[in-house]
């Protein structure tokens, strides 16, 4: 299976890249290609102009601590994240999610970018962006704008990013008093999740201050489960509350079925992740 | 607002592609839309590399790009410009086996051979960010990689044959 013929534009800044999307309503932009190459190998996705970003200047493999979040350029691969000191260290979640994407050689090519702006449900850095309550900068021929991760997903593998826009960089918060953590269950490394969770809790004292969960293929977005938020604001975690919390976050849900699991199973395996995310964090 | 024109960058349907395969550069204009895994058995005649799933999903078509294993399948030609790549031909130095091949012998680590290439070039990656793994993370570092006849069980064996006999060097 080849890919239809295409023409590559390879701009070399992000000005570039954002002038030749506002002057091409039919290219598509290519980042790591984990995603899009595939897609147009099966050929469910013909588009006759690419837009490689690989040499924009602005954008290459980076991850910087900036003291209350760490910023990644949006080519950093998940192999870059998952291994990275700060990020195993301040964004545990994040780290783990990025270290159990696919396989080895899609997390040594595929982008923290790609994922994000592809708008998959079942992505993992898109579950885990959201529950950590990320930033993202986006460039378009506008200028700079910064957007946040909620709102960012619009529909099944759509997100709010113009045609000229493309994102630069995640800001991601952290601080010392929150405790995170991504679990997901798929059959192989390589099939789609079962089911994704990531939840991310600040502590006072023993009790949970402020708590993001967002579930992934819970539907057509990644989403959260705001209930069982608010249910777990003031609360210690003790078993009770971890259950009840697990039923809310499922409460209501209509998960998609497909070959991997159907939608019942899937609304169970999201009950059950949220609620061993939950214990893991120990609180 | 006026929009400003970026003309300087002009769409390629063919792009010039030069690359260092093992040691030796080949260099050729081709289609953007061909695959690294074309690139180098069609352009470079290096048939050792295999296309298996062609779905990103099988590894037989593993090559080392910049010092990192990927499924030569799911990357265009044109984005290894410049790059090095070490393909299985590269492996062996001087008629002799890699330590890793000689591991995979010794252990029937293979039958049909189709996947071989991709796993030990899966396995040579493993090894050189991590000499010693564990059993479980052979198993995490091979995960992109699928066999059809052995069962993995050997595979495993042999790379942990390779590891403790140093083949990281």
């Amino acid at each position: 299976m080849r890919p239809a013929s295409f023409s590559v534009f390879r701009p070399l800044s992000l000005k570039e890249a954002v002038g030749v999307l506002s002057e091409n309503d039919d290219a598509k932009v290519l980042a790591g290609g984990q995603s899009l190459i595939p897609m147009m190998k099966l050929r469910v996705f013909s588009p006759p102009k690419l837009v490689s970003l690989q040499r924009v200047k602005e954008i290459q493999p980076s991850i910087s601590d900036e003291g209350n979040y760490i910023s990644i350029n949006s080519l950093t691969t998940y192999e870059d994240i998952a291994h990275n000191s700060d990020v195993r260290q301040k964004l545990p979640a994040l780290a783990k999610a990025a270290g159990e994407v696919a396989d080895q050689q899609i997390r040594n090519r595929g982008t923290i970018g790609g994922n994000v702006c592809h708008g998959d449900s079942a992505a993992n850095l898109g579950v885990t962006l959201l529950a950590l309550g990320a930033t993202l900068v986006i460039e378009g021929v506008r200028g700079e704008r910064k957007a946040g991760i909620d709102g960012f997903h619009t529909g099944p593998f759509s997100v709010a990013l113009e045609h000229d826009e493309v994102v630069k960089r995640f800001e991601v918060p952290y601080d010392n008093s929150s405790k995170q953590t991504f679990m997901k269950i798929s059959k192989t490394a390589t099939t789609w999740p079962m089911a994704s969770v990531a939840v991310n809790i600040s502590v006072s004292g023993s009790t949970v201050a402020k708590a993001r969960i967002a579930l992934g293929v819970a539907g057509p977005t990644v989403l959260r489960a705001h209930r069982a938020e608010a249910y777990l604001e003031g609360k210690s975690l003790s078993a009770d509350v971890v259950a009840k919390a697990a039923e809310l976050a499922v409460d209501g849900l209509n998960p998609p079925s497909d070959i991997h699991a159907d939608s019942e199973y899937r609304a169970h395996l999201l009950k059950v992740l949220t609620r061993r995310s939950l214990e893991s964090l120990g609180v | 607002m006026a929009v400003q024109k970026y003309s300087k960058v002009e769409p390629e349907e063919n792009v010039r592609v030069s690359v260092k395969i093992n040691g030796r550069v080949y260099a050729e204009t081709v289609e953007a839309r061909m695959l690294l895994i074309d690139f180098i058995r069609d352009v470079a005649k290096l048939k050792g590399s295999k296309i298996g799933c062609d779905t990103t999903s099988c590894g037989a078509c593993t090559v080392i790009v910049n010092g990192r294993s990927v499924k030569s399948c799911t990357m265009f030609a044109f984005e290894a410009d410049g790059a090095e790549i070490l393909t299985v031909e590269g492996l062996s130095a001087d008629d002799k086996l890699h330590p890793l091949q000689e591991a995979f012998w010794n252990n029937h680590a293979l039958q049909c051979g189709y996947c071989t290439a991709g796993m030990l070039m899966s396995a040579y990656y493993l090894l050189k960010k991590n000499p010693h793994p564990t059993e479980e993370e052979i198993r995490k570092g091979l995960a992109g990689n699928i066999c059809r006849c052995t069962g993995y069980i050997n595979i495993i064996k042999a790379v942990k044959e390779a590891a403790s006999k140093g083949a990281s060097a």
